[in-house]
């Protein structure tokens, strides 16, 4: 697994000198941030509350979870194989998977960057004499880290499908929106109580999962185990849509 | 490496494809690791193989480890549904506040035992749904949560069983607050309610004249009483010990109240005989002045038991709104006990003496310990009047008058309810005892090895009239209690209630907000837009 | 060190290469010769692992391309034709990243990285950021990361292609150089550089091996196209000379290619040069020679003929050795692998008319008049002398 370190460690310097994580970072901020302030508004300064908000709790929280990862992502083979960089790669003496895995990583821990701005909040919060709490703020980073790391691994195999960013972009946005909106299936079919694929649904939806423990502070190993699962789902999905373009 | 599909693997060295073969195997491959995810998934959701770890400084997603261990041994999953409304003013916040932590206790308690716990959060303003659902539960009122496990139900009242409310006072503008908040308690003790499979009988006495069961007009009746001990699950019917001259088998609780003839001495034979072999018993003295005292009367089948009834009313004075304290009136034959006056420790009274709650008794007799009592019995009085309270004696008319006499009366305090716990003095008795699992009742049982049989119980009213129609209602969680400790269901728990950790930043200080607004928009994007045009500069081809 | 037996490779319908076997051993030097389209990237992408082949297999030092895919990648410096490299990274950069890729510690990554560079004539660029360099120095930065760990077997899709030609002789001389120490296999369709560089030939034609060995062999096996050229005043008796001419050891015969204004034209197809030869005969029947020259077809020739499906031979004249060839194949086949002739497929079988008529009538055409038949082929410039002399000695 070096190679996919090694991968990482590449795709994290390209993340990071190109121009579009930092517009990508800076908007993903400000945007979090005036979200965050109002929420403190909002809920009469009650630290907590607003902690839980800006991670998780909130619609804005998802809208940036269903847009950044794509918008990260969609680059990463489409670009490449444009470019012919990716031939590079997957001649090179590492595995497909660990070049997918390097890649979700990088994806990943920019996210991961863009939530512990939340970190910074809390010390700010600390600051002014109400500290919130820390473990579940913890949590929170981590549960939204996987999150990410979920929809990003979406993001790959859907930029392994295509070849241009833009449509790549498109189609791991509707993808990411459509995981998120798995439970709605069921009300739209009117499925009775109990049937197997209502309980199915049921566990497949991400927000509560995601709510149910990582915004109030709980690890649950099955929500971790959740998340954990399913984007090693994606990645092996996104690995043979990589193998697929060698012989396709 | 590449292709891990067999067709590619295998035929050493040479291979063939086509790429739809492939295609196929691809999609195979993946419908199997699809398969295998959803395994996982669903793996990872067996309650043995799951871990859940309270992160927070409070424990704010924990439930008190003594209701998990209730949740825990629950036979079977348990439906746990909210009805819920906003209040009225005043007590729109309040109730909003109790309304809101309820929601999220019943929260915590899902998430930790997905398996266990359904909770059903009912739309109120779905009116035509939540009408029928509501008939369905016998529900007469809304803001009420509603434990059911199968036929087992146990209604909790938000303002009553939940949260206690501080009314306030309207006249200083002093708003209606939180007093305490019991959902873990209530929550529990309905949990205990429905997972215990019995429904315990109680029989009230007939043919002597005693109050009607299922009188809801008068109000001396306990038309009421019944309804309410058939919501909490206990089944109440008559019994006339006249005609029927044994005790039939299934009946837990026997109840005498307010008798107006007197029992046939074979009766109170048979009675008695019921409760030393660990029978339970509820008596009140009657209310029939020349019935008291008499052979056949309640106060004698109490005095075989140890307790006897002092003649003449307890009466207290009330306070004249001036500071001063009046006598000589009607109201001052019903005295009511609250604090000291209520035993602490018993069951019965415990839960009232914390939550402050207060019982009113009109015409309550004295009772005191008198003449043998079973081997081992424990007595506790379970309320006694004030110390200001006399005992009024009659004067020639029949009725006192309400006056403290120095001569001839005596001072309060007196017991004005007692309760008696012994073994079964037939120890053979008692096989079917495991209903008591899971509550901590036994407490006041002399020893360790009785608590397998069912202990007697015996409860002496001196005040009749609390279980009727009329001021039951003012008296019915005592009463309630007394029942379900009669039926062996006083499940106590004292669970602490949880903590709400709130951490209010003080939005009148307007630098806070200021440092939030400048760290949000300008420091942390500034810091990226900044570190961009760094990067770009020195990256730039 | 490279074994491939009966590669194919098919994109659905279209098929790519088909049934390729060939074997290099260690140290060898091959250039891949082929117009665009004849499967050199397709068989280079099997064999640095990134394509599979339909069937077929092919071995890199012992391991199977696809089996033992990554041990393989590990002994190959693979140049794609596209040159991949991360734009956005500095050169050196691009070059930590394939030493960390194929495990190299830092120190021999700080050893390796100026040494390569130094190689690949671009060492004063390091610092550059890749997307600011220009074309040649992607293909010296590209040649520098497939050198990097040192590979076995280098691989080679056309790495001199959109150089300048100063910068197309300094790569040829790298490649030289490289050729010593490792196994080289390099496509190009630029046939100096082959010519220059690669002692063996596979020139491949519409996904299959046209021809096979080295460029002595293959211009020698293929080419019979070595001629002797005469062009003198042998009088009247043109008869005459073309017996002297046959009579001379090693002449197998003697086209006439008739008259060019006063001169008349021999050809002699044959293997060894017999220039002297023919010149002592002239002298001796005091034929005037204007030219006498030994033409040996070059690679590109041969190359452009199996490109362009020629027939091997002039399109002026018969090609009565066709079956003398046809009998020598056969038996070269059944030599060392390392000579394999497989010209019998693409040179005899498919001769499509419509070319040959269209190389016919472009090369010959009389222009002047005064000319008296001599032809001249357009596509070579005027001689000099040509149409101002032959009026002259006409007059």
């Amino acid at each position: 697994m070096s190679g996919a370190w090694t991968i990482y460690r590449r795709e994290l310097a390209g993340l990071f000198f190109s121009p579009l994580a930092w517009v990508l970072l800076c908007i993903a901020l400000a945007f979090n941030g005036f979200f965050f302030v109002l929420s403190v508004k909002g809920f009469g300064g009650d630290v907590l509350q607003s902690m839980s908000f800006l991670l998780g709790g909130s619609y804005t929280f998802w809208m940036l979870v269903v847009l950044l990862p794509p918008l990260l992502t969609m680059r990463m083979f489409s670009e490449e194989a444009r470019t012919g960089v990716l031939e590079f790669l997957l001649t090179a003496p590492v595995s497909d998977f660990a070049v997918v895995l390097g890649k979700l990583l990088a994806a990943t821990t920019l996210l991961a960057v863009l939530w512990s701005s939340a970190f910074l909040y809390g010390l700010a919060l600390a600051a002014l004499g109400t500290p919130p709490d820390w473990a579940p703020l913890v949590s929170g980073v981590c549960g939204a880290t996987l999150v990410s790391a979920l929809f990003c691994s979406v993001g790959l195999a859907i930029s392994a499908l295509c070849n241009t960013p833009l449509l790549a972009a498109f189609f791991a946005t509707i993808a990411n929106a459509a995981i998120l909106s798995l439970p709605f299936v069921d009300a739209l079919l009117a499925l009775p109580p109990g049937s197997p694929l209502r309980v199915a649904l049921g566990h497949a939806n991400v927000i509560t999962q995601f709510q149910a423990s990582f915004v109030v502070g709980a690890l649950d190993t099955k929500h971790v185990l959740f998340f954990v699962v399913w984007t090693g789902f994606f990645s092996f999905v996104a690995t043979r849509v990589l193998e697929a373009r060698r012989w396709w | 490496m590449v292709v891990r599909t067999p067709a590619l693997a295998g035929r050493g060295g040479t291979l063939a494809w086509s790429r739809s073969s492939l295609l196929l195997q691809v999609f195979g491959v993946v419908g199997l690791m699809f398969l295998g995810a959803v395994l996982v998934t669903y793996l990872g959701t067996l309650p043995g193989l799951r871990r859940r770890f309270d992160l927070t400084a409070v424990g704010s997603n924990t439930l008190d480890e003594r209701l998990a261990e209730l949740v825990v041994k629950l036979p079977e999953p348990v439906l746990v549904e909210v009805f819920f409304r906003p209040f009225d003013y005043p007590l729109t916040r309040v109730g909003a506040q109790a309304q809101g932590r309820m929601s999220q206790l019943l929260h915590v308690a899902r998430n930790q035992f997905p398996d266990q716990l359904k909770v059903r959060e009912h739309d109120l303003a779905d009116v035509a749904k939540v009408s029928v659902r509501m008939k369905e539960l016998g529900l007469e009122e809304d803001n009420v949560v509603v434990v059911t496990r199968g036929k087992h139900k146990v209604v909790l009242r938000l303002l009553r069983d939940i949260a206690r409310i501080d009314p306030g006072n309207p006249l200083v503008e002093s708003e209606p607050t939180l007093e305490a908040f019991r959902g873990e308690e209530a929550l529990g003790v309905a949990l205990l309610r429905v997972s215990i499979e019995e429904t315990p009988r109680i029989v009230f006495t007939v043919g002597h004249g005693e109050r009607d069961l299922f009188d809801v007009e008068k109000p001396l009746g306990l038309g009421r009483l019944h309804s309410a001990l058939v919501a909490d699950g206990l089944r109440a019917d008559r019994w006339d010990s006249s005609a029927d001259p044994s005790v039939p088998s299934d009946v837990r609780v026997i109840a005498i109240v307010d008798p107006q003839q007197p029992f046939s001495s074979a009766e109170l034979d048979v009675i008695e005989r019921f409760v030393q072999d660990g029978g339970r018993l509820l008596v009140t003295t009657t209310g029939n002045a020349a019935l008291f005292g008499q052979p056949g009367s309640p106060e004698a089948l109490a005095a075989r038991l140890g307790i006897g009834a002092r003649a003449g009313f307890v009466a207290q004075p009330i306070p004249d709104g001036f500071g001063g304290w009046r006598m000589g009136i009607e109201q001052c034959g019903t005295i009511v006990v609250a604090g000291a006056g209520l035993d602490r420790r018993h069951p019965v009274t415990e839960s009232l003496w914390r939550a402050d709650e207060r019982v009113g008794l009109p015409n309550a007799r004295a009772l005191v310990p008198e003449g043998i009592r079973p081997q081992n019995s424990v007595l506790v009085d379970l309320l006694r009047s004030p110390e200001a309270s006399w005992r009024d004696l009659p004067q020639s008319g029949g009725r006192g008058d309400w006056r403290f006499d120095q001569r001839g009366e005596e001072t309060g305090p007196f017991a004005v309810a007692m309760a008696l716990a012994f073994p079964p003095v037939d120890s053979d008795f008692g096989s079917d005892s495991g209903s008591d699992s899971g509550s901590d009742s036994g407490s006041d049982s002399p020893s360790g090895a009785q608590s397998e049989r069912r202990a007697a119980r015996v409860i002496a009213l001196g005040a009749s009239d609390v279980l009727s129609n009329d001021i039951l209602a003012r008296n019915r969680d005592f009463v309630m209690n007394v029942f379900n400790w009669l039926a062996q269901r006083d499940y106590r728990l004292v669970i602490r209630p949880r903590e709400v950790e709130q951490r209010v930043l003080d939005l009148a200080n307007t630098s806070a907000l200021t440092l939030l607004n400048v760290l949000a928009f300008g420091v942390l994007p500034g810091l990226c837009a900044v570190l961009g045009v760094v990067v770009a500069f020195a990256r730039r081809r | 060190m490279i074994t491939v037996r009966d590669l194919t490779r098919r994109f659905g319908p279209h098929t790519a290469i088909e049934g390729l076997s060939f074997h290099l051993e260690r140290g060898e030097v091959v250039g891949f010769l082929g117009p665009n389209g004849a499967g050199k990237s397709t068989t280079m992408r099997i064999l640095s692992g990134y394509l599979p082949a339909t069937s077929g297999s092919a071995e890199v030092a012992g391991f199977d391309v696809l089996r033992n895919s990554l041990e393989v990648r590990r002994r190959i410096g693979y140049l794609p034709e596209s040159v991949p490299l991360y734009a956005e990274h500095r050169v050196e950069e691009m070059l930590e990243f394939q030493g960390r890729l194929h495990g190299l510690s830092r120190s021999e990554r700080r050893a390796r990285i100026p040494r390569v560079l130094e190689r690949a004539g671009i060492a004063d660029r390091s610092r550059a950021i890749i997307g600011a360099l220009s074309r040649g120095q992607r293909q010296r930065v590209g040649i520098a990361v497939a050198l990097l760990p040192d590979p076995e077997v280098l691989i080679l899709d056309e790495p001199t292609s959109g150089l300048d030609p100063i910068q197309r002789l300094e790569m040829r001389k790298l490649l030289v150089e490289l050729g010593r120490e490792h196994t080289v296999l390099l496509s190009s369709h630029i046939l100096p550089e082959i010519e220059a560089v690669c002692p063996r030939v596979i020139i491949l034609s519409k996904g299959s091996i046209a021809a096979d060995g080295t460029q002595d062999e293959l211009v020698r096996k293929l080419g019979g196209g070595a001629r002797l050229r005469l062009e003198a005043l042998v009088g009247p008796d043109v008869a005459t000379a073309v017996r002297l001419l046959k009579a001379l050891p090693g002449v197998v015969e003697v086209r006439d290619g008739g008259r060019l204004g006063i001169h008349h034209v021999f050809e002699l197809p044959c293997a060894q040069d017999l220039r002297e030869d023919v010149g002592a005969l002239a002298h001796a029947k005091r034929w005037a020679i204007r030219e006498l020259s030994w033409q040996r077809p070059s690679l590109e020739q041969l190359f452009a003929r199996i490109a362009l499906d020629l027939p091997d031979d002039p399109p002026s004249t018969v090609s009565p050795s066709t079956a003398s060839r046809a009998e020598e194949s056969p038996a070269s086949a059944s030599r060392t692998t390392l000579v394999q002739l497989d010209v019998s497929a693409p040179l005899s079988t498919s001769q499509p008319a419509p070319a040959a008529a269209a190389a016919q009538g472009k090369i010959v055409y009389n222009l002047n008049p005064f000319d008296m038949g001599a032809s001249r082929d357009l596509s070579k410039p005027k001689p000099i002398d040509g149409p101002a002399a032959s009026p002259k000695e006409d007059a």
